[in-house]
């Protein structure tokens, strides 16, 4: 005898899946990622649930903390004393370049007053930080802070260690911060040569910094530096961004300069942040 | 399909709600990072395959997308990112079981690792176009093949703890 099969039945998906909520869902995900590649939405969901993240955040650092402590307790006293030595080494030989710094601001406030140039700013105040995990977010290398809004920090400023620039404070949360990397194709930075002489923008790349169009008839080569200019008024001027690397004829008018940054987000946990 | 009693449905609840936070812990953490690897398992894509696969929660449309916004404002690169893609391994899933039924073991298992296959090849293609920092050292190819492969054996983990909830 023929079983007689609804037409139900016979349909694609025959359990409680339905496909046209399916497709319309697909389709409200698409649409999501094209407001947000528009907008920049999450950025402020982000903010938003912050309460809900910043829990997690500490929940992680805490017990990396707590890991990294107890390694420390394992360190012997002589190791200790060996380092102390050595730092206190290290402050003699950085007061001696602060004394000889301090004369060269006074030196040079003094030749922009007679040369009637405008005044050289330097940063209002500075606030140490340390660098926290999140060191990612899904596949994005982020620097996430310690300090945020409620230590003062704003969308904007610069961050440097001291081996030169990080980055740029990207996003602030009530107790933390995201810096965006120089190494991140959103960054852009005017840059002086260290001679003092070729102005430059350079352009984050993922692997290195770039400079794409620079003249060729300017001598340039592998070993010269680049710092900040001062002339975007976001950074000031003389921090290190990096060294070039390569020199590649972009065409008989340009060359392509490709720069190594000064320092990595991940070589030092500690890092500044300056209100300029 | 074996019926669950009320305890080991109980159980998997519960171990989905682990999983989901352990998947968050070890998403911010990043243990390949201490061996200075860019490296980025994906966590909530092997917990998504072992969920709409083992039935781990009872799971819908609406459910699958709800958990795909969570994840994105957690570590997406974009609003939608790993929406699409849960949707994406939950049709793959239905469509499967529709015309696959009563799979062997080894089946299920090739079933997972192409489900995983398609989830990181879809987020890395989102990834690559919206993410400012997407890691490029090393080739497209060899990057894909790596995170396969630890997102599989991270699949292979969970699905041991999810076997464990039947065992007791």
């Amino acid at each position: 005898m023929a079983i007689k099969v609804s037409k139900k039945e016979l349909s694609l998906f025959t359990t409680n899946f339905s496909f046209t909520y399916f497709i319309l869902f697909v389709f409200l995900a698409v649409l999501m990622m094209f407001v947000d590649s528009r907008y920049e939405y999450l950025k402020q969901i982000r903010k938003d649930f912050s309460f809900i993240t910043s829990p997690l955040i500490i929940l992680t650092n805490d017990s990396i903390n707590f890991f990294a402590n107890f390694k420390s307790l394992s360190k012997s006293k002589a190791l200790l004393e060996e380092e102390i030595n050595q730092l206190n080494i290290q402050i003699d030989s950085l007061s001696i370049e602060n004394q000889i710094r301090n004369f060269l601001v006074t030196e040079n406030d003094n030749l922009r007053k007679i040369t009637l140039l405008s005044k050289k700013y330097s940063p209002k105040k500075t606030y140490p930080a340390e660098i926290i995990r999140p060191t990612i977010r899904g596949r994005a290398q982020i620097i996430t802070v310690n300090k945020g809004k409620k230590d003062g920090i704003r969308q904007g400023m610069p961050v440097v260690n001291r081996l030169g620039l990080v980055g740029q404070i990207y996003s602030t949360y009530d107790q933390t911060s995201e810096v965006v990397p120089l190494l991140s194709k959103k960054f852009a930075i005017n840059a002086l040569q260290d001679n003092g002489q070729n102005h430059a923008i350079i352009y984050g790349d993922a692997e290195f910094l770039v400079i794409p169009f620079f003249p060729a008839s300017i001598d340039i080569a592998p070993g010269d530096t680049f710092v900040t200019s001062g002339l975007d008024k976001v950074y000031p001027s003389g921090i290190n961004i990096g060294k070039v690397v390569k020199v590649s004829p972009e065409d008989k008018q340009f060359n392509k300069i490709l720069l190594k940054p000064a320092t990595f987000s991940s070589q030092f946990s500690l890092i500044t942040i300056l209100d300029y | 399909m074996l019926k669950k009693s009320h305890d080991v449905r109980i159980r998997q609840q519960k171990l989905f709600v682990v999983l989901f936070l352990v998947s968050i812990f070890f998403s911010f953490i990043n243990l390949f990072s201490f061996l200075n690897t860019n490296i980025y398992p994906e966590y909530f894509l092997a917990l998504m395959v072992l969920t709409v696969s083992s039935n781990l929660i009872t799971i819908s449309t609406t459910k699958v997308f709800l958990m795909g916004i969570i994840v994105d404002i957690l570590i997406g690169s974009i609003l939608g990112q790993y929406t699409i893609t849960f949707l994406l391994l939950y049709g793959l899933q239905v469509f499967y079981q529709k015309y696959f039924l009563m799979p062997t073991s080894s089946q299920a298992i090739l079933l997972k690792f192409l489900s995983i296959c398609l989830g990181i090849i879809t987020v890395t293609i989102i990834s690559q176009n919206f993410n400012p920092t997407f890691p490029i050292n090393e080739s497209l190819l060899n990057y894909l093949i790596i995170e396969i492969a630890i997102t599989f054996v991270i699949l292979i983990i969970f699905q041991i703890f999810y076997e464990k909830t039947y065992g007791a």
